[in-house]
């Protein structure tokens, strides 16, 4: 048992691992020039250079990739170059909304989802279990930002009922948590009817 | 997006013996044909490949043709009405015609990225199956690796590493659809390679390769065939995401996603360039699921009997 939990649990660090380096190497290869963004239009080629010596992107590859792993086993995650803050800070400033966001949408995953599988079960084989299998279809078949610009112009443009934009309410959450919650709802309605 | 449910086609058709697999029957279509939702469903397809493949001779306008009379005097799009039936866009150009040339964009992609993805995953999945070993341990390792990926950031990166063009957007999409292939062959492959048939036939002396090409892949092809479907839908919906973003199929190219794109600044005003590409991409994307999801009934024997 704990011989089995240390193989995954070194599993998951291999596969994280992997993962750093996949998105370091994509972010290396791409073509956008941080140097020339942050040193603007009308630098001088020796300014480029120097700034481009300074946060060490001119080391190769594996010096760069290796000094990012090491910041981030101390739990520094770096800086954004575009906008000189800690990368950390970023991300812990945009949490809550994504973690209500997705309190949300299981809410409405959970809520949509399981009723439309229980009553489809209940009546299998009626009318309704057909309708409501064909509709947990289209839940999983229809592209979030569609679902979320239809949801707008009706329950937003249309009837007012939700602002369009905005974030801090509880009616600012709806529309976004049903957006996402649709197509996850499509699963679990055919998971539990089945 | 991804598919939890994953059918165990292949191992049920051998308990009853070891025959030699069983080809796809030949009753498939027919039986197809009897529920009601697959048939929507092929209607849909055949709808949408018959709109892409006789565009020109179905609209009267070129799919980058701006028209004359296709934007109001103060320059907004007009409503669908007698002469442009699903109305015009923002440049003044017929949506119908670029939603019928945008379907050509679509099932590209459908079949070149889902039958690329098929080849990777069906590759990778029956490798790492069939040799298991350490070979095996490495290929579905980096097969979770990239499952734990985010498939979109994934294909944003890639999208933006490469220059964007039809083939680049359906290899990126082939890219990060070809795990769940993986995933299920390997699952197969390897009940498979455990039956007593395949040991029976490693005794005689029969080849990897005869092994392979003669008893395991043919099992595999009803997995195939279902995943195929299925997978064209996921293919539909990453493509029309990713030109939504602006990061796949690039203007003035039309795709159902990138009409979205171009228009969606207006759609308070002109919601009609949204709703009928976001239709499209419904409708199709609902299409393949539908069609897959009755196959894998019909071709899924533990199924049997409870349709």
């Amino acid at each position: 048992m704990i011989a089995y939990l240390g193989r995954r649990i070194v599993q998951s660090v291999l596969i994280l691992l992997g993962i750093s380096i996949i998105t370091f190497a994509l972010l290396y290869l791409l073509p956008a020039d941080p140097v020339r963004q942050i040193a603007g239009r009308s630098a001088t080629p020796a300014t480029v250079e120097s700034i481009r010596r300074q946060l060490g992107l001119d080391q190769p590859f594996l010096v760069q990739y290796g000094r990012y792993l090491a910041n981030l086993l101390h739990g520094d995650l770096g800086r954004s170059y575009i906008q000189r803050s800690e990368v950390s800070q970023l991300i812990i400033s945009r949490l809550p909304a994504t973690l209500l966001l997705m309190v949300g949408a299981i809410v409405c995953e959970l809520l949509i989802g399981l009723t439309m599988g229980l009553v489809a079960a209940v009546r299998r084989g009626s009318r309704t279990d057909n309708s409501l299998m064909v509709a947990s279809f289209v839940g999983v078949s229809a592209p979030q930002f569609v679902v979320g610009l239809l949801l707008l112009y009706v329950f937003a443009v249309r009837l007012s009922w939700f602002p369009i934009g905005g974030y801090g309410t509880f009616r600012h959450l709806v529309l976004p948590s049903l957006t996402v919650g649709i197509m996850g709802a499509g699963w679990y309605a055919r998971m539990m009817r089945s | 997006m991804t598919n939890p449910t994953v059918p165990d086609l292949a191992s049920p058709a051998l308990s009853a013996g070891s025959q030699p697999p069983a080809k796809p029957r030949p009753g498939v279509l027919r039986r197809l044909v009897k529920r009601r939702l697959a048939v929507l469903g092929l209607v849909i397809i055949a709808i949408t490949v018959l709109g892409a493949i006789f565009a020109p001779w179905l609209t009267a306008f070129g799919p980058d043709e701006q028209l004359f009379d296709g934007l109001t005097l103060s320059g907004e799009p007009l409503p669908p009405n007698a002469t442009y039936w699903l109305g015009s866009d923002l440049l003044g150009r017929d949506l119908l015609t670029r939603i019928l040339y945008g379907a050509r964009t679509s099932l590209f992609i459908g079949v070149v990225a889902n039958g690329t993805a098929l080849v990777i995953g069906t590759l990778i999945g029956v490798t790492a199956g069939y040799l298991r070993g350490w070979i095996g341990g490495a290929l579905m390792r980096f097969t979770d690796l990239m499952m734990a990926f985010p498939a979109l950031l994934l294909a944003i990166c890639l999208a933006a590493v490469f220059e964007p063009s039809l083939w680049i957007v359906a290899l990126v999409i082939a890219l990060v659809n070809w795990v769940q292939t993986a995933r299920v062959m390997f699952t197969q492959t390897s009940s498979l390679v455990e039956r007593e048939f395949i040991a029976a036939e490693r005794t005689i002396g029969a080849s990897g390769a005869r092994i392979l090409f003669k008893h395991i892949l043919p099992h595999l092809v009803p997995t195939i065939i279902v995943w195929g479907t299925l997978g064209i839908s996921t293919t539909v919906l990453l493509e029309a995401t990713l030109s939504y973003l602006g990061i796949g199929v690039q203007p003035p190219t039309p795709s159902w996603g990138n009409i979205i794109f171009e228009n969606q600044t207006y759609f308070q005003a002109a919601p009609w360039l949204v709703f009928f590409p976001g239709i499209a991409i419904l409708a199709l994307a609902l299409a393949f699921n539908l069609v897959g999801d009755a196959l894998r009934d019909i071709l899924d024997p533990t199924q049997r009997g409870r349709e």
